[in-house]
Order: structure tokens, then C-alpha cells, then sequence
């Protein structure tokens, strides 16, 4: 028997938030290093 | 949580048995390879077990030097990179994975779905933390040691070691970037992969938890990375953010060091929060008391956590109106903390409660961790902070809320928990003497210190005044007392894994989430492969 997979719509959500909220992390991650790429 | 057995229990069975013949498969590739929530969970276990004992010795051995005033075997230096390593390994290397296994073995479970929603980022998550804990250790075999400024990095001390600082940057990048994607898994995994009917306020305490635990963390890391980032720039790309000779400030790096590390504290109590909610509820065989408002509380604490990183840092003169804004900000985290001590101690009130392990290592939590917090509000106080700022007094507070609140947590939930993961009930006798032997030593070991500190022994140093001689030598002796008693645990858990007594379905009485209403013992390897209906 074939293992379960999520439903598209799943697979769908669950990629849109995990860009999302990596979005976050590297944005938050950017703003850090503003400094050291532009200001500087 | 409300959830009730549903039609899918035989179900389950079957799926078990149909999935005997392609299980896991055999050898060290099932390891490499896997993309398996429980056998990802068990590999953070083990890691997280690893880097304790490590941690462990090198606690040991800077309590050897300490056990009696004078250098008996290190040199300061290396006395230096013990305490130094001793905070990442344990922070980075022990406590966060070992709560990121639970996550892994517990969410899914808990939510009703079949795995994590990213499996292979899930393996890639844990391979990380290798070269990472490899970095870590390395750094000792560099020439000049390990990076000897205390875990928290701060400059110009480390602009000036040598390589081995470096490699510490990247063992944090790398730990950073696991935290991220193992958080963004856990995330996603709990919004859209939830079993119908598993509505967001009938998930366990433990899930909830974890979500916000992976929002800071996804908020802070990032902080962190960005930080010794900087470090590295100044290190070897000519600038000077941190590096006072050259015009910049060593204290905007404390800012953004503590801007990380305060919400990093509650990364590492809020699943412990989750652990102790699943446990006492369990044993007090009575719901959860305050199910809302522990959620709320728990939101709160999180939200609090960003705003009150200056209280680490009232020595360096900051302004009197920043300093009486961080002060009342921190005390302001004690209403939704009291809130969840409230909640524990109403949910055990007239329990039919009964004391297995799990239970001893949960109200152990209960009472010490609500010292170590005590302790904190007496260091939110300006003044008094001022006094015992790098004092032993601070050693203490924070190992009342890292050992007694995060490590009895973790321990707690694995007996709690190992049952169901092996299949296997563990030696009763066992972790009772485990217990009893952790909870003395650990007292023995870490109370003497609030006295230190009062008395004004400065922390991080390997030789001391005469006066402190005596309360050390007990503190010494607790902590040989409580380092060996792990090998109890140790012991206790590996012969569980490899045999024993079968543990049944639901082996607590009380325990009502999916994998003890839901779920065969031992699990198979899938599970939940047909979402369950939760009423």
C-alpha cells in the first residue's frame, strides 16, 4: 500500500508558508547585515 | 485537549502490519537517508545525549579545578575555553536538539499527520548539526585552544583569539541555519498538516509550545547569524563594528548578542513548558487546568522575550530610564509565568496523583524551576544586579532554569515517552534512583552558588579566595554526585531500547493525545497515513 502524501492543497500551503517565513529569517538576517554591505 | 479516539485505532494496526515488509530499511543508510520523523527524532536524541555527557565532562572537569582555591590542573586559558564550550555545547548541542527530537517525534503524532510536511529539509536539518558539533570540538586541537571568551562571544576579546574562534562562527552559522529549517518545518508542518477536526485550540500544549518556540526562533537566529557575522568582518575583512580600536563599539554587540540571547532563553523553556503540561495532566489523571490560558501565557512570554535583553547588561551604563524600562519589562514576565505555575499546581489539586518517574522529574521541574525564576526577578532589580553582575549568583539562577527547568524536562519526557517509542517500559526502580540522585546532587551542586555569588565570587575564574573554598567544595561534590547519576539514565534507556517489559498502548492512564489514544505500542514505522477524525 502506498504511503499517504498530502493533498496538493497541503502541498501547496505548506510551501507558500515555508517561503514565507524563510522570507522572514533572511530578511531578518539582511536588515543585520545592511550595514556591512551598503553602509559601510 | 478534547480529542477522542476515533475510528481509525485498527486501522492503524494494519497499516502497521502491511508496512513490516518495507520498513525501514537495514544499515547506516537508514540513517543517512531517512526522511522518517521518528528516526530524524531519535538521531536528535542520541546527538543531544552525546553533546550532554560531552558538556557534561567538561562541567565536571571545571569543577574539579574549582574544589578547592588554587590552579590544580588547567591553566586559565583552557579553564576559560571549558566554560566557553561547555555553555555552546550544552546550549547548541544538548538542549535545543534534544527539544527538536521531541518535536520531531511528537508533532506529527500530536497533530495527526504522517510526517513532517518537509522530510527531506528535516534530514538535511540534522545532518548540519555534525560538522558543526565537529567544528565545536575541534577548535580545541587549534593552536592558542578553544575560543575562550564565554559562550556569549563577546568582542574585543574574540577579535583577538586565533582560529579557533573562526571555526566557532561557523559551527554557530551552521547550528543557526538548522534551527531555522527545522523551525520552518515545525511551522509549517502544525498549520497545514493537522488531521481534520485537530483545530488549533485542541492541539496539546506540548505542539503549542513548539510553535511559538519556532517563531522566536525564526526571528533570532537570524539576529545571532548576523551578529558573529559581523564579528567575522571584523575579524578579517578590516571593519570595525565591534572593535573599539578602530572606532566601533563593543557594547552594540551585547545589544544585538542579548537581542538573540533573551528569547533564546525561552527557546529552551517553552517546550519544556509543553513537556511538563503533557506530563502533570497525565499523572494528576485530570485535564490540563487553564487550557486557553496557558496558550495565552505561553504567547506572552514569547512576545515579552524581545523586549527585555538590556537586563543582561545594567553594568554597562545604560541610561537610568533604559535601565528601569528592562527591569520592569523583565518583572512584567513573571504575571504570565505565575499564570503557567498556577495552572500546574490547580491541575495536580485534588489529582489521584501517583508518582512514577516522569511525575518525580515533573514536580522536581515544578519546585526548582520556580526558584530559578525567583532568582530572576532578584537580578531584574537594577541595583541588586548591579551587586552580583557576573557574580556566581548568576551561575546559579541560570542553572536552576536550564537544568532543573529545560534538563528534568527533557528527562522527564523521556521516560515519559520511551515507552511508546520502543515499545519497552523502562526499569521503574531505576529511574526512581535516578531521580532522588539528580535532585541531591543537583541542589548539593548548584544551590551553594546562590551563597557564592551573595559573598561576591566572580564567575568564569579558575582560582578563588580562600572564603569561597568551602561552599565550593560542596558545590564540586554535588556536581560529581549529579554527573554520575546520568549514567543511570544513560544505562536505564539503552537496556529499555534493546528490551524489556512491553510497555502497553496507552501505558499512562492519564495521557490522552493521538499517540496513546490513537496509536498501537510499539508504533509502526509509518503512522497516521489515513488522516484521523477528531471529534
Amino acid at each position: 500500500m502506498a504511503r499517504h502524501e498530502p493533498t496538493p492543497e497541503q502541498k501547496r500551503r505548506a510551501l507558500v508558508s515555508a517561503l514565507a517565513l524563510a522570507a522572514l529569517a533572511l530578511g531578518v538576517y539582511l536588515v543585520m547585515m545592511f550595514k556591512v554591505f551598503v553602509v559601510k | 485537549m478534547s480529542a477522542t479516539p476515533a475510528d481509525v485505532h485498527g486501522h492503524d494496526h494494519a497499516h502497521g502490519e502491511a508496512h513490516e515488509h518495507h520498513g525501514p530499511p537495514q544499515g547506516i543508510t537508514r540513517w543517512l537517508y531517512t526522511t522518517n520523523h521518528k528516526d530524524i527524532g531519535t538521531m536528535y536524541l542520541w546527538f543531544a545525549c552525546t553533546m550532554f555527557f560531552v558538556g557534561g565532562t567538561m562541567a565536571l572537569a571545571i569543577r574539579a579545578e574549582l574544589f578547592e582555591p588554587g590552579l590544580q590542573f588547567f591553566d586559565p586559558q583552557f579553564f576559560n575555553s571549558l566554560t566557553t564550550v561547555h555553555g555552546l555545547v550544552m546550549i547548541f548541542g544538548a538542549i535545543m536538539p534534544a527539544f527538536v527530537g521531541f518535536a520531531n517525534w511528537l508533532v506529527p503524532l500530536q497533530v495527526g499527520a504522517a510526517d513532517m510536511a518537509f522530510p527531506r529539509l528535516n534530514n538535511w536539518s540534522f545532518w548540519l548539526l555534525i560538522p558543526a558539533a565537529i567544528l565545536l570540538m575541534g577548535s580545541f586541537l587549534t593552536p592558542g585552544g578553544a575560543a575562550a571568551s564565554g559562550w556569549t562571544l563577546y568582542p574585543p576579546l574574540v577579535i583577538q583569539q586565533g582560529i579557533s574562534v573562526d571555526m566557532t562562527i561557523l559551527a554557530v552559522h551552521l547550528l543557526g541555519a538548522s534551527s531555522i529549517m527545522g523551525s520552518i518545518n515545525i511551522i509549517t508542518t502544525i498549520l497545514n498538516m493537522r488531521a481534520p477536526g485537530m483545530t488549533l485550540m485542541k492541539m496539546p500544549l506540548f505542539v503549542w509550545t513548539w510553535l511559538i518556540t519556532a517563531y522566536l526562533l525564526i526571528a533570532v537566529m537570524p539576529v545571532l547569524a548576523g551578529a558573529v557575522t559581523m564579528l567575522l568582518t571584523d575579524r578579517h575583512f578590516g571593519t570595525s563594528f565591534f572593535n573599539a580600536a578602530g572606532g566601533g563599539d563593543p557594547t552594540m554587540f551585547m545589544h544585538i548578542f542579548w537581542f538573540f540571547g533573551h528569547p533564546e532563553v525561552y527557546i529552551m523553556i517553552l517546550p519544556a513548558f509543553g513537556i511538563i503540561s503533557q506530563i502533570l495532566p497525565a499523572f494528576a489523571r485530570k485535564p490540563l487546568f487553564g487550557y486557553a490560558s496557558m496558550v495565552y501565557a505561553t504567547a506572552s512570554i514569547a512576545i515579552l522575550s524581545f523586549i527585555v535583553w538590556g537586563h543582561h547588561m545594567f553594568t554597562v551604563g545604560m541610561p537610568a530610564a533604559g535601565n528601569l524600562f528592562f527591569m520592569y519589562a523583565t518583572m512584567l514576565i513573571a504575571v504570565p509565568t505565575g499564570v503557567k505555575v498556577f495552572n500546574w499546581i490547580a491541575t495536580m489539586w485534588r489529582g489521584e496523583m501517583t508518582f512514577e518517574t516522569p511525575m518525580l522529574f515533573a514536580v522536581g521541574f515544578l519546585c526548582l524551576f520556580t526558584i530559578g525564576g525567583f532568582s530572576g526577578l532578584v537580578l531584574a532589580i537594577v541595583p541588586v544586579d548591579i551587586t552580583l553582575h557576573n557574580t556566581y549568583y548568576v551561575v546559579a539562577h541560570f542553572h536552576y532554569v536550564l537544568v532543573s527547568g529545560a534538563l528534568f524536562a527533557i528527562i522527564g519526557g523521556v521516560y515519559f515517552w520511551i515507552p511508546k517509542w520502543s515499545g519497552h517500559m523502562y526499569n521503574e526502580t531505576l529511574g526512581k534512583i535516578h531521580f532522588w540522585l539528580s535532585m541531591i546532587g543537583f541542589n548539593v551542586l548548584f544551590f551553594p552558588q546562590h551563597f557564592l555569588g551573595l559573598a561576591g565570587m566572580p564567575r568564569r575564574i579558575p582560582d578563588y579566595a580562600l572564603q569561597f573554598a568551602e561552599w565550593n567544595m560542596w558545590s564540586s561534590i554535588g556536581a560529581f554526585i549529579f554527573g554520575f547519576s546520568q549514567l543511570i539514565f544513560l544505562y536505564n534507556m539503552v537496556s529499555t531500547v534493546r528490551g524489556g517489559k512491553p510497555a502497553a498502548q496507552k501505558q499512562w492512564e492519564g495521557a490522552d493525545s493521538l499517540e496513546w489514544t490513537h496509536l498501537p505500542t510499539p508504533m509502526p514505522y509509518h503512522t497516521f497515513e489515513t488522516p484521523p477524525v477528531i471529534k
